[in-house]
């Protein structure tokens, strides 16, 4: 059977951490892990390398434990599924945000 | 102990290609950041930076010339001839050197060089990459240019190298090492390799810089030059020059902490040795000109560093970053901050920090917030703190 989006993140975690899989539950956070903030680029970086996609900077803040991470995976991956260019998107969004500012 | 005098200013940066015009559009508040031009980046997640305009190459260097030189070596040469034109010095050549920070090397030269090896797949290439490349190149050329064959080198410490440099050029003419140098810093990071590993690092905005504000969204790369000459401030004097401000006290310290989070100790402790250096007591500092890169981790910490070696007197502290407008020039960032500094100082004008939309109360300074603030002041640091924990703060004093 093809290993799920979970099981997939939960690998690379544990790679990442040199830990054995079972030690990565859903709810364990980058902190606990030990992860500071460069640390934790690195790790979304092998992700994105995993998953053959690019999770936008204003995401990168959502994804703090393994279940945010596994969501905004799926989220991207049926982005990326329906041609949605999420990259494009946010920085959309973003100028909009700061043109309505001001 | 010899007193050090600021006696010419060269700049070349989004704002200007001269000290002049460089000071015209920055105490005006108006900021160079705009869509990148020089190259393709419609594939980037950022597409704004603080580029030079109309720069002319060949109105400054001929052919064979150009051949030598990656755009920092230009734009640092450029800078130097100016300041050395400004000051009227005549050099002691023997005791003279020229100092300077640069942080990435002629960038422009490999990325082009590794884009016709590894995307082209071309195996000749023209012999100049090495000595283009090189950090060290504008030092060389500017103490050919002027024939100075004192001390002279180069200090990279990514954002911190042009305080590094200066300070260290400043202790060399304080204590009588040298009789007068030129010193500073160059940088030009814009080619699409060495922007697409600022890409990954999510530090750069997608906008612009907004140091302090409460909105703030990364740093803005910027590329330029600044460049000044110091010399015995006794002899600045005899000869009746120009004296922009003195420099009196130069901190250098390590946060022996983490590579890319910075600890508000070390920074404190970089202030706090600038200011024991030039023997001032916090109290008489009007201005910080702060590093100030609007990234989330800097701003605040530079915030608790301040308050830490300034205490209750912060209250009566101008506060600015000035890449707000000329962009995070890495490497020549603390010579072209010193040159907002200094300037400021000489027009008692303090320069304004652009793009500040809202307080933040984690960053609690009296920012000069869009337009420049009219101000007599006695004394000023410029900071600057690197990638890799390593600090570096200059400090002034006006001379009227």
């Amino acid at each position: 059977m093809a290993e799920t989006v979970a099981e997939r993140v939960v690998r690379v975690f544990a790679e990442f951490k040199k830990l054995p899989p079972e030690e990565i539950k859903m709810e364990t956070t980058f902190e606990e892990l030990g992860l500071d903030s460069l640390d934790g680029l690195n790790l979304i970086f092998e992700l994105e390398e995993e998953f053959d996609l690019t999770v936008p900077d204003n995401q990168i803040q959502e994804m703090k434990s393994v279940e945010q991470v596994v969501a905004g995976i799926e989220a991207l991956l049926e982005a990326k599924e329906k041609g949605i260019d999420v990259t494009a998107e946010a920085a959309k969004e973003f100028a909009e945000s700061q043109n309505s500012e001001r | 102990m010899k007193r050090v005098a600021i006696t010419g200013i060269g700049v070349v940066s989004a704002l200007g290609n001269t000290a002049a015009d460089f000071w015209k559009t920055l105490s005006a508040g108006r900021s160079g950041i705009a869509p990148i031009t020089k190259l393709d980046v419609s594939t980037l997640r950022f597409q704004n930076a603080a580029e030079i305009k109309n720069f002319n190459d060949n109105e400054h260097f001929d052919e064979k010339e150009l051949l030598w030189l990656d755009p920092f070596s230009r734009f640092g040469i450029v800078a130097a001839r100016e300041a050395v034109a400004d000051s009227g010095i005549e050099f002691d050549k023997e005791n003279s050197g020229v100092i300077t920070g640069n942080c990435l090397g002629g960038k422009m030269t490999e990325d082009e060089l590794f884009y016709k090896l590894y995307a082209e797949g071309k195996q000749r290439h023209q012999p100049v990459a090495i000595p283009r490349a090189m950090s060290n190149a504008v030092s060389s050329h500017v103490s050919m240019e002027f024939g100075l064959t004192g001390a002279t080198f180069t200090t990279s410490t990514a954002c911190s190298s042009a305080n590094h440099a200066i300070g260290q050029a400043f202790w060399l003419v304080r204590q009588g090492t040298l009789d007068a140098a030129i010193v500073g810093g160059s940088e030009a990071p814009l080619c699409f390799g060495h922007l697409k590993a600022w890409e990954s690092m999510r530090v750069v905005s997608p906008d612009t810089c907004r140091p302090f504000s409460k909105d703030r969204s990364g740093m803005i790369l910027g590329e330029g030059a600044a460049m000044f000459v110091l010399e015995d401030l006794e002899k600045a004097v005899a000869r009746g020059a120009t004296i922009y401000a003195e420099i009196v006290g130069a901190g250098m310290s390590a946060d022996a902490h983490h590579l890319t989070m910075p600890l508000a100790t070390g920074a404190a402790k970089a202030m706090k040795m600038a200011l024991k250096d030039g023997n001032l007591q916090p109290e008489q500092i009007g201005y910080v000109n702060a590093h100030g890169t609007a990234t989330q981790a800097n701003d605040t910490m530079e915030t608790a560093a301040i308050r830490e070696v300034f205490g209750a007197h912060t209250e009566n502290i101008a506060v600015s970053s000035t890449k707000s407008m000329h962009g995070h020039t890495l490497g020549a960032a603390g010579a072209i901050e010193m040159a907002a500094t200094v300037l400021g100082m000489h027009n008692n004008l303090l320069p304004p920090n652009a793009n500040f939309n809202e307080k933040d109360p984690e960053c609690d300074l009296d920012i000069i917030a869009n337009e420049a603030r009219p101000a007599e002041i006695e004394a000023a640091v410029s900071n600057s703190f690197a990638f890799g924990g390593l600090n570096a703060v200059l400090a002034f004093k006006s001379y009227k």
